[in-house]
């Protein structure tokens, strides 16, 4: 029988389920690179042999004695701080591609849930009651989860979890809720000691990153990072719309809700540990997608080493390019907004547009 | 022989107030083709979304002994979806909620495109495809999924006549291996022309249903679409006959809209 005529097809060659793995490898060379070179970068700036010195004392290579002021930068500064950016980079990416797909919304990210402003209000909570810096982080976290329960709770009517639109209200109602609490916060704080900290950690910064932050982020955000990798193919179904996805048989509600569950304990990690940075979920799954092609097999995995790679190199930027800190959550907003309306130029251009 | 495959037993649904359907009433054997016609706002689309068990019915039940495929009309994915994934998400229902598709699964997908006669467009983007490439895409994500009964929301709707034949063939194909077909249409020489059974919803009476030949007598479908319809002798089809409707005659059976 005919078959349906092709006009003009400029197939590519079938290639499977598309994203091969080759990218995902290449990416985690970039990662290594990165990383090491994030290790030399800064204000006291390390030359690679020095770092290799460090590395090779490290591991109890005979003869090799690093000197002391490197192994110190190394050991407590940059490795915990570079390690941090890239969990909580990871972790954002994954999550803004995870709202996308539940959204069905090439804009959804992370902030949209509301949990980044509990949690910020959590720890300017914590600030204002000049609380033990574990405390804030907790305190942080804490608020970030409560505000999670509370749009889940907005938004589950009968039969567990709505519609996406209704998920969509909650989390700006929480959110704005949350966010006039910091502004609350900010009012009535000490002007000259508490205040400033306040502003400072609520633009993002990755400057007081230690061991004990990443103790506390690494548990929460790497499993969930986990749980929406091992989602992929569900949420990738959910891109259908729900009446459609319910008809192949997902279950459309419990994915939701489990995804959004692991977005918002990535969130409220992210900000207890870092404070706000934005844009980074917005971003990377976009720019994976126009590097590496719409294959959606590798998709996650790229996406979750590009937001590493990513905010490593806009950590490493802030606190490297200037004599004075600049705050990561500037960064990523400065750098992402430019970025993100160069793609969406790009994206018009090419014609995808939903 | 084994029984009937797709039973609906007095489905009813409202809206508010609004009721969409009473009384559909009909039995599916294995390989029939069954064409639901009626107009537009007489509830086609709910009854097939029923079927489809996407929506429950506010009365009646559905029964149904073999798995269901259900091709919408239109799928609009928010991420730009490959025409290979699109057929692999067929398969979801049948992993587990953290699986993945296997390349037992995207083997099957290549193999269900390939029943289409579609593999070419395995690597194209699903939003590039034109309204009947889509379709069959649509279709061979449901035959992935294991479908035994697909149920088709105006599969030819839009479509040139090319590519309304290969769609229609392709659905007859499919009934000669088993498969049980349901779809709705604007048009009645399709049901005429391929369909095994035809069930009528017409607007203020009761449904009906049964094999063409009975059902879609030339009143019938003057009553139905509320215009004059006459039959014209066509040797070669499969009834000798096509059905034409006469927009412009003056002498409507029913002047009230």
């Amino acid at each position: 029988m005919a078959t349906v005529a092709p006009a003009v097809t400029h197939a590519p060659p079938a290639q499977g389920l598309g994203g091969s793995p080759r990218a995902g490898w290449g990416l985690l060379a970039l990662l290594l690179v990165t990383i090491v070179a994030a290790l030399c970068a800064g204000r006291y700036a390390l030359p690679p042999s020095a770092l290799v010195d460090v590395l090779l004392a490290d591991l109890g290579w005979p003869g090799i004695e690093a000197p002391d002021a490197a192994a110190r930068i190394v050991h407590q500064v940059r490795l915990p701080r570079i390690a941090l950016a890239a969990i909580v980079g990871a972790g954002l990416a994954i999550s803004g591609a995870a709202m996308q797909s539940v959204f069905r919304n090439p804009l959804a990210e992370p902030q949209l849930l509301g949990v980044s402003s509990g949690a910020a209000f959590g720890g300017v909570l914590g600030m204002m009651l000049s609380a033990h810096p574990a405390a804030i982080v907790l305190g942080a976290f804490a608020f970030g989860l409560g505000s999670l329960a509370l749009v889940f709770w907005l938004a589950g009517g009968r039969g567990g979890m709505s519609t996406s639109i209704v998920l969509v209200l909650a989390g700006l109602v929480v959110g704005a809720v949350f966010a006039a609490g910091v502004s609350l916060v900010k009012l009535v704080a000490d002007p000259q000691n508490q205040l400033p900290a306040m502003v400072f950690w609520l633009m993002g910064s990755l400057a007081s990153a230690d061991a004990a932050k990443l103790w506390i982020a690494a548990p929460v955000i790497l499993p969930s990072l986990y749980l929406v990798y091992r989602l992929r193919f569900a949420l990738l179904a959910l891109s259908l719309g729900d009446e459609d996805a319910r008809s192949l048989g997902v279950p459309v509600g419990r994915t939701r809700a489990l995804a959004l569950a692991a977005v918002g304990l990535i969130t409220a990690a992210s900000v207890a540990v870092c404070g706000i940075v934005g844009w980074v979920g917005l971003v990377v799954p976009h720019l994976v997608r126009l590097a590496l092609g719409a294959g959606h097999r590798m998709f996650l995995v790229n996406v979750t080493l590009a937001g590493a790679i990513y905010l490593i190199v806009v950590d490493t930027i802030a606190r490297a390019a200037t004599p004075v800190e600049i705050p990561l959550g500037v960064m990523t907003a400065l750098l992402g907004a430019p970025m993100f309306a160069y793609l969406l130029r790009r994206l018009r251009a090419g014609g995808i547009e939903r | 022989m084994s029984g009937p495959v797709l039973v609906a037993d007095d489905i009813g649904h409202r809206f508010g107030a609004h009721t969409v359907l009473a009384g559909v009433r009909f039995s599916l054997d294995a390989a029939s083709f069954c064409a639901i016609l009626g107009p537009n706002g007489r509830g086609k689309s709910t009854l097939l979304k029923i079927l489809a068990g996407v929506l429950a019915p506010a009365h009646g039940r559905v029964r149904c002994m073999q798995r269901i495929g259900w091709v919408p009309q239109a799928v609009q994915p928010s991420l730009p979806l490959s025409v290979i994934e699109m057929v692999l998400l067929g398969r979801a229902g049948q992993l587990p909620m953290f699986g993945a598709p296997s390349r037992d699964d995207a083997r099957a997908a290549h193999a269900a495109l390939a029943r289409v006669e579609a593999g070419a467009l395995a690597g194209r983007l699903f939003d590039s495809l034109s309204g009947g490439e889509r379709q069959l895409v649509l279709m061979a994500r449901a035959l992935v999924g294991g479908a035994r009964v697909l149920l088709l929301d105006e599969p030819a709707a839009a479509l040139d006549w090319h590519n309304q034949a290969v769609i229609l063939r392709l659905l007859s194909d499919l009934t000669r291996e088993g498969l049980t077909i349901v779809m709705t249409t604007h048009a009645p020489q399709h049901a005429l022309d391929f369909a095994s059974h035809v069930l009528l919803m017409p607007q203020g009476a009761p449904p009906v249903f049964g094999p063409p030949d009975d059902v879609m007598t030339d009143a019938a479908l003057s009553d139905l679409y509320r215009v004059p319809v006459r039959r014209v002798a066509q040797p070669g089809l499969p009834r000798g006959f096509t059905v034409v409707p006469m927009l412009a005659h003056p002498a409507h059976p029913h002047p009230s809209p």
